[in-house]
């Protein structure tokens, strides 16, 4: 194989990587520190996508104020959900399964409000950065690059946000414990709902990002779910080095693979290799247990 | 005690009875069609609803219905087996394959255990479609499966192709399945479940084998699906891999969490509500169908997150109208 | 024991309530209409094209029902429709039909997508002598033992011949193609159909590639592709939204040779889902410009209407839905009848048809076994500076077509 073609393979591997870490991260930590398994995940990329198409495609607001503007109005969103439909749910027995299922009611909900609101057909938002870098036989376009850049951007003030604040410690002390967290001094309902949207909020900037590279349509959220599901079994839930590792992990093995074999075939190496991963190490690469 | 044993046990003969008499009251294809439908689905939803009981939730049982429907069109398509034979080996498979499966992924707790569950149901699907294709015809699935029938002395008396019969068959094994899961669960190993299902770790330190009954409980859940699996290629003559993805299981989970989880009913009466509900009168709506859908579920979930089976016991707390004395 | 009878008692009532429901909308139906029915995916990745056929059967009614109604045999009728969302499963699909053909009592199905869900409908409408026309591609749908299923608009078996004797014949320098489709039943039969087309005139096939829908960045197997060097790149049946991307990657890779959507059926959406530079030279099989000077005034009408009232474009493979209306209904006022096996036996003998979407003929024995296949005009065009620019009607080789 020349060398060129690897060095693509590997670079495509890092930027669809960091495509799905973004995705996953959002579900991931709901995963992790509430335990509810946020069916509705995809549909908040989904809008996410929406929101630029008409802030910054339509309205012509800055780039870098569209995707924090997808953030916060779906992080509102989110918000709503967690306090109107979520919340009441996790005080009843199997609240795994209601929420589950609350979820996937607000899914189809979503897919079809979108449907009316903003039509069935695809749609594409154009794009801030135009340009292709090629470097001997390799490609990468700016819109890509930008969009790596603001997407470790995003990581990072989390995890500042995370690790620094005392809103972080809050969310951390919760995710261990949730009854010492309470104990000590920590508004755990208050927690939740920052979580479930900051969650929502970076599945919508995760869609921002992607819209111009990749289109928008009501239903793309249904695909992504999968996708990010499997990067947060691999990397671990509620870690976000995990959801990071997990979805390079898998970005880099799907590319690499796709350079030999039908995407049937590497469908099936990929999930064969997290279960032997997961049998290894069930909690993922980098979850706690 | 006893009387009450033998009260309940009118009930659901009388419920039977009548059950029966309804191809007898009106003939409308349309209605036998989808009672058809939903009598399937319960047969999915209760075994659903018996695995859920022991681990948490499962996404993979959808593939497993999809085993069984598989299993049981290639041995009647490609085999030459007859339905009737077909239909227990089926089961049968289901059951052995969910063995090494069940004892893989329940070692695993909570999340992981829908994770892992997860990964089994992409993996299955993606096989089904893009692997052996001669045996099971890729993603364009499997045509043309064939109705039972029955042939007495060389001659063939009886064609399922007729909903009334089907409808029959279809309730004869609604009644078996539920009556079967029933008795389980009144049985000491239903009792085990239970244990488990509310406190693991509890039941372990009191001596309960978690993993054996775990596996069993896994196999008898995992054998229903199959056999609805059977029925389900049978009845709409046509498969294909994506019927049995994530996406098709979670109506299902749907059916199980609307109707309620506590006891066998919930999975029936959640099946036929939404089914029913979908079927009869959303699909007027059209284009609107799904929006209301999920607008109900959700609605539903929010206000009877224990199910349609608590209806009951809400309106008579409200009532406050003392409740009959229930088992648990 | 008061929760069981409750419980029973509900499911009685959930049982009892629609028997009645199916009565009414049957008494309802007495009246002097025509129903016209379709079930198709109105919502999930395939709503795009169930929306759009469910949209056509509205204006064909609304249209006819304007014009005084349909008069057949003594009677006026008025043309109601009804569409049943089957999101796109089997299962479902066949329990609309089931719905349409034996409760609503509906003896057209106008529109269809989606072979499987189609080969779960077929087993309740043939029996029922209900006709269909749809889209739905693939061999099995067309048979002598399925005399009322037809399709309304060419298929992959017949596109593909087409198109690959129009590019050898235009472009002898194109020697090895690739073809890129979605890893699905339409995907794998173009595939087939292209395969078939592409070497029969001299082309080799290079490399072939499924991607599974959801697949977002193709740059992987694009890499893999490019390093085969095709001449020409065919996205095939590819979805709008996926093709787009893959045409821009392709173009971001650097990808300087001939493309091809041969199944493409909305070019203009497709062209703005690429972007000018990427879409530059794309061919298109299914290149009508809807609201251009080679279409007849009646579709540009449609095609305006249908941007005024849903604020979006009219796709080519929509407007047969409403040539299918007419079809059949001129039919039906010629057998003096809307029983289906008379008309479609005038069908049959009518053979060629002038619509709204232009002449129309009746074909397929000789592919199929049975004249069950509507032929219609099938412009071949480039996108060139961001528009689709027509180029030239394609014929249909392999079905005895005389030119038109």
């Amino acid at each position: 194989m020349e060398l060129t073609l690897l060095f693509q393979g590997c670079l495509n591997g890092i930027m669809l990587g960091l495509n799905y870490a973004l995705i996953a991260l959002g579900l991931s930590l709901i995963f992790g520190i509430m335990g509810i398994v946020n069916f509705a995940h995809g549909e908040m990329y989904m809008l996410g996508g929406y929101v630029a198409y008409y802030f910054f495609g339509k309205f012509g607001l800055n780039y870098l104020m569209t995707i924090f503007l997808a953030v916060l109005l779906v992080a509102i969103v989110g918000i709503v959900l967690e306090k109107f439909i979520f919340r009441p749910l996790t005080t009843r027995p199997k609240e795994a399964l209601t929420t589950l299922i609350a979820a996937v009611g607000l899914a189809w909900v979503f897919q079809m409000l979108a449907v009316i609101f903003f039509g069935e057909l695809d749609r594409t938002v154009p794009s801030a950065f135009k340009g292709i870098i090629r470097m001997g036989g390799v490609v990468i376009t700016y819109e890509r690059l930008a969009a790596i850049i603001i997407g470790i951007c995003l990581v990072m003030l989390v995890n500042v946000f995370l690790l620094r604040t005392k809103t972080g410690q809050a969310i951390r002390a919760v995710a261990q414990d949730k009854e010492a967290a309470a104990l000590q001094g920590v508004h755990v309902t208050r927690i939740s709902m920052l979580v479930f949207g900051i969650g929502c909020g970076l599945a919508a900037g995760a869609g921002a990002l992607a819209a111009p590279i990749f289109g928008i349509n009501p239903f793309l959220g249904g695909e992504v779910i999968l996708k990010a599901f499997l990067v947060v079994i691999l990397g671990g839930m509620g870690s976000i080095p995990g959801a990071m590792l997990g979805g390079l992990v898998l970005g880099i093995v799907e590319s690499f693979a796709s350079l030999f074999f039908s995407v049937p075939t590497v469908s099936v190496l990929t999930f064969s290799l997290i279960i032997v991963i997961l049998i290894a190490r069930p909690q993922g690469l980098l979850g706690h247990e | 005690m006893n009387k009450w044993l033998k009260g309940s046990q009118i009930v659901y003969a009388v419920s039977v009875v009548f059950l029966m008499m309804i191809p007898m009251i009106t003939q409308e294809q349309y209605v036998l069609h989808i009672l058809c439908l939903i009598g399937i689905n319960i047969i999915f939803a209760c075994s659903l609803n018996a695995i859920l009981n022991i681990g948490e939730l499962n996404l993979a049982h959808a593939a497993f219905m999809g085993i069984g429907a598989y299993a049981s069109t290639i041995l009647v398509t490609r085999l030459s087996f007859s339905f009737w034979l077909a239909l227990p080996t089926a089961m049968v498979v289901t059951s052995v394959v969910s063995l090494p499966i069940g004892y893989l992924t329940l070692r695993f707790k909570g999340a992981y255990f829908l994770l892992f569950t997860f990964l089994f149901a992409e993996l299955i699907r993606v096989l089904l479609g893009n692997f052996f294709i001669g045996i099971f015809g890729g993603i364009p699935g499997l045509t043309n499966i064939p109705r039972p029938s029955i042939s007495l002395l060389g001659a063939v008396k009886y064609d399922f192709s007729s909903k009334t019969h089907f409808y029959y068959l279809i309730l004869a094994m609604v009644v078996f399945t539920v009556g079967f899961l029933r008795r389980i669960d009144r049985s000491r190993m239903g009792m085990i479940f239970m244990a488990m299902s509310q406190s693991d770790s509890l039941a372990q330190s009191v001596g309960l084998s978690g993993m054996k009954f775990k596996v069993l409980g896994c196999v008898i859940g995992c054998m229903f699906a199959g056999t609805a699996g059977s029925l389900y290629a049978h009845f709409v003559g046509i498969i294909t891999p994506s019927d049995f993805s994530i996406h098709a299981v979670l109506a299902p989970i749907a059916y199980v969490v609307v109707g309620g989880m506590g006891s066998v009913f919930g999975p029936v009466v959640g099946t036929t509500f939404l089914m029913a509900l979908s079927h009869f009168f959303l699909r007027e709506f059209g284009f609107y169908e799904l929006l209301l859908y999920g607008v109900i579920i959700v609605f539903i979930i929010r206000f009877m997150p224990e199910g349609i089976i608590s209806l009951p016991r809400l309106i008579c707390s409200h009532l406050h109208i003392s409740f009959m004395k229930e088992r648990r | 024991m008061k929760v069981k009878v409750i419980l029973i008692c509900i499911l009685c009532v959930l049982f009892v309530v629609p028997l009645y429901a199916g009565k009414i909308s049957q008494a309802a139906a007495e009246e002097k209409t025509l129903v016209i029915g379709t079930t198709l995916p109105l919502s999930g990745p395939a709503a795009g094209w169930g929306l759009g056929l469910s949209r056509m059967n509205d204006f064909f009614a609304e249209d006819t029902n304007g014009k005084g109604g349909l008069k057949v045999g003594g009677d006026v009728l008025k043309i109601k429709t009804i569409a049943y969302d089957n999101k796109g499963m089997p299962s479902e699909a066949a329990a609309n039909a089931t719905k349409l053909v034996h409760n609503d009592k509906i003896k057209y199905l106008i529109g269809g997508v989606i072979a499987a869900t189609g080969m779960a409908e077929l087993p309740v409408t043939q029996p029922a002598k209900v006709v269909t026309t749809s889209l739905w591609w693939g061999k099995e749908i067309l048979e002598p033992n399925k005399p009322f299923s037809f399709r309304q608009t060419v298929s992959q078996l017949e596109i593909a011949p087409a198109m690959y004797s129009w590019i050898s014949k235009n472009n002898p320098k194109i020697k090895t193609m690739a073809q890129i489709n979605p890893n699905d039943t339409s995907g794998w039969d173009t595939a087939a159909a292209i395969r078939e087309a592409a070497t029969g005139n001299g082309i080799q096939v290079v490399a072939e590639e499924f991607f599974e829908r959801g697949t977002k960045d193709m740059y992987p197997f694009l890499t893999k592709i490019l390093a085969k060097k095709p001449d020409l790149i065919d996205v095939a049946v590819t979805a709008p939204g996926d093709g787009a991307v893959i045409v821009k990657q392709l173009y971001e890779l650097g990808y300087k040779g001939a493309k091809a959507w041969t199944c493409g059926t909305n070019p203009i959406q497709i062209i703005q889902l690429c972007g000018t530079e990427a879409a530059e030279g794309l061919w298109f099989a299914y290149g009508q410009n809807l609201e251009g000077p080679n279409s007849t005034p009646e579709t540009r009408a449609l095609a305006k209407r249908y941007k005024e009232k849903f604020n979006e474009d009219l796709a080519p493979h929509h407007v047969t839905s409403y040539a299918m209306g007419e079809i059949f209904a001129r039919a039906m006022v010629e057998a003096g009848t809307i029983e289906t096996e008379p008309v479609t036996k005038v069908v049959e003998k009518t053979h060629k048809f002038e619509t709204v979407f232009g002449p129309y003929v009746l074909l397929g024995k000789q592919k199929y076994g049975i004249d069950r296949q509507f032929v219609h005009r099938m412009m071949l065009a480039q996108a060139r500076g961001g528009k689709p620019v027509e180029i030239e009607w394609l014929l249909l080789p392999g079905l005895g077509l005389p030119e038109y």
